[in-house]
């Protein structure tokens, strides 16, 4: 087990519990959403604005998963190619 | 690899002699994430090839993203001038729906901001439109590329934001107040808040450098998952040339749009939180 064994197991993970937690959230948000649609129909037109940005808010934290997980993408050919470089060289 | 494959995809293309006597300048796509050809990159492709310059491919694909976000900014104002230029006291279909556009966009500013919120809408209109047609630009087949799917444009993007969202904030609550702001002391200050100032400060600057580090983020990294996805499925079928991209375009536009919302939304929200609040914390 090397680095980019870690690193290549680790980043998809990542990126499946992060997206895990979204979607609690998001259920949770859509959720409350719903209830609140349910009680007063006539109210959903204010509804959408807290709506959209609450959602946008919780899957941001998702999305700056998936931004390490193609950094790491970058760093795992690194690590790669080091490794290439040190076994031929060396 | 099929000629399919080295024709859409960027960086399989043969390079050409000069290029690789020069020790190649053109920039290095060994990263593992497909990314599509677009026409400035094929254009650089064929400058490549017909010159025996390296230095120009390289400098057309460096600066894809400002070619891009130029192109669609001279777009969206020849036509929006040209509209304005034919308006009519009846308006016909065209400036029927841009007026409603503008019309919503308008109401929506005022909702949140109220009256003198006013003169925002320019700011948040132009937002919205600008970051809605790049990241619909990515959808195009072969002549479009996003470039809200690079750091750089929704960076500089996101602290335009910011220096706006502050300079509003100096102008309308002034200086004492906007430090007061960060603070959270009101004008009667309790002496539990006198004390716990420093600490109330320094949690929200740290809170308002995150909004440009999140309103980039959050552009740059949907905008990319969308075009990678895009990638991946158009290789997927590319070499039977069944375009199955065409499957994933109701979730890609959805994505573009809703983030192109989240983006102006979330102006107009720092600015709001930055405008004298009424009610007492």
């Amino acid at each position: 087990m090397d680095l980019s064994f870690g690193i290549g197991f680790a980043l998809p993970l990542a990126l499946g519990l992060a997206a895990f937690g979204s979607a609690i959230g998001l259920g949770k948000a859509v959720e409350g959403a719903m209830n609140a649609i349910g009680r007063q129909p006539e109210a959903s037109g204010r509804l959408f604005l807290p709506f959209v940005i609450g959602c946008a808010l919780i899957e941001a934290l998702t999305i700056y998963a998936l931004v390490a997980f193609f950094a790491g993408q970058g760093a795992l050919t690194a690590t790669i190619e080091a490794a290439k470089a040190f076994a031929g060289g060396g | 690899m099929s000629f399919i494959y080295r024709l859409i995809l960027q960086g399989h293309h043969a390079a050409s002699d000069a290029v690789e006597a020069a020790g190649g300048a053109h920039e290095e796509s060994h990263d593992s994430v497909p990314h599509l050809q677009n026409l400035v990159t094929i254009i650089a492709e064929g400058v490549d090839k017909l010159s025996h310059n390296a230095q120009a491919s390289a400098v057309l694909v460096n600066w894809v993203n400002v070619i891009y976000s130029v192109a669609i900014m001279l777009m969206l104002l020849i036509f929006f001038a040209w509209v304005a230029r034919r308006l009519r006291r009846e308006p016909g279909r065209l400036q029927n729906s841009v007026e409603m556009a503008f019309g919503s966009l308008d109401n929506f500013v005022q909702d949140v901001l109220g009256a003198e919120g006013r003169k925002y809408v320019p700011l948040i209109g132009t937002l919205f439109i600008y970051i809605l047609v790049m990241n619909l630009f990515g959808l195009v087949p072969v002549l479009g590329h996003s470039p809200s799917s690079s750091l750089s444009i929704t960076l500089s993007l996101a602290l335009f934001v910011f220096i706006t969202v502050q300079i509003h904030g100096m102008r309308s609550l002034g200086f004492i107040g906007y430090l007061r702001h960060f603070a959270d002391l009101p004008e009667k200050p309790h002496p539990v808040q006198i004390i716990l100032a420093p600490l109330m400060f320094f949690l929200h600057v740290i809170g308002e450098l995150a909004k440009p580090v999140s309103l980039s983020l959050r552009l740059f990294g949907n905008i990319t998952g969308e075009d990678v996805l895009i990638a991946v499925f158009v290789l997927m079928l590319a070499h039977w040339l069944i375009p199955l991209q065409l499957f994933v375009y109701p979730i890609a536009l959805l994505g573009s749009f809703i983030q192109a919302l989240v983006f102006a939304l979330l102006t107009t929200v720092y600015i709001l939180l930055m405008s004298p609040h009424k009610e007492e914390h």
